[in-house]
């Protein structure tokens, strides 16, 4: 079962997890008890995550080129 | 008359880059000041092995890392096995990348992009602010191109200096963010033999 942050139980508990976890700002925050006794809750934050796309990829392979110093093939 | 499309300026993805506020951003770096080799340590001409897609093969690099590996696993005065070869992450400094990435995105994608790198919604990647005299504009840590080396080649390379206590938070923040996401799979419970 899945509380979402939107329900009220969640939504307290998320609502405290998103004041202590300054680093994730609009992370969406769930409580899973799947497979787990209800007193016990496991949380997980996850934060939303943009494709890194494979022109992006190419222009860090490139970058990191530029940023260092090719010595040779191994 | 055609106009040229605008790109994306170093000065403006610098700019962007910084913006978003992260508590002690400003405070990201300390001196080293007798810190032994070990996680957080930034070192100049660190070398390295590394996947060349481009042409599939294998190519030794220098540059600016960071030093992953804890230090107490590369003390050689602590009496313990496998401490010769540690992680490193190289960092791509944000010059480089703004230009590149200005090669396949427009001037709006590329800031938008920079801009949630800067605000964490890119698990891979974590923005470093800048290093006077090193990374003048700041750089990133791609969290997927972690490599590893010997640590002859980091007792040769220049020590910078090494993150803060705020900048660990960061660092701690992002490997978290990055590598302990619960598995999106389901795990099977059946035990194979």
């Amino acid at each position: 079962m899945l509380y979402s942050s939107g329900m009220n139980f969640g939504g307290v508990v998320a609502s405290s997890l998103s004041a202590m976890i300054g680093h994730a700002p609009e992370s969406e925050i769930r409580l899973l008890s799947d497979r787990l006794p209800a007193a016990v809750l496991y949380v997980t934050v996850s934060t939303p995550s943009l494709a890194v796309t494979p022109a992006i990829d190419r222009a860090l392979r490139a970058a990191h080129r530029d940023s260092s110093r090719f010595l040779g093939r191994i | 008359v055609a106009t040229e499309p605008p790109v994306l300026t170093v000065r403006d993805a610098y700019e962007i880059a910084a913006a978003y506020p992260a508590p002690g951003r400003d405070r990201f770096y300390g001196a080293l000041a007798g810190a032994a080799l070990g996680a957080g340590v930034i070192l100049q001409d660190v070398e390295y092995p590394l996947f060349v897609i481009e042409d599939g093969s294998w190519g030794r690099f220098t540059s600016l890392a960071m030093v992953l590996t804890h230090e107490c696993d590369l003390d050689q005065e602590n009496e313990r096995v496998l401490n010769d070869v540690a992680l490193v992450c190289p960092i791509i400094d944000l010059e480089s990348f703004t230009l590149r990435i200005n090669a396949v995105l427009d001037c709006a994608t590329a800031s938008r992009f920079i801009a949630n790198v800067s605000a964490r919604y890119i698990n891979r990647l974590l923005y470093l602010p800048a290093i006077p005299d090193h990374l003048p504009l700041g750089g990133y840590l791609y969290l997927n191109l972690l490599t590893n080396t010997h640590l002859s080649k980091l007792t040769s390379a220049a020590p910078i200096c090494m993150l803060s206590p705020d900048g660990f938070r960061e660092l701690d923040f992002a490997v978290e963010r990055h590598f302990l996401r619960p598995k999106a799979d389901r795990m099977p419970f059946e035990v194979t033999q």
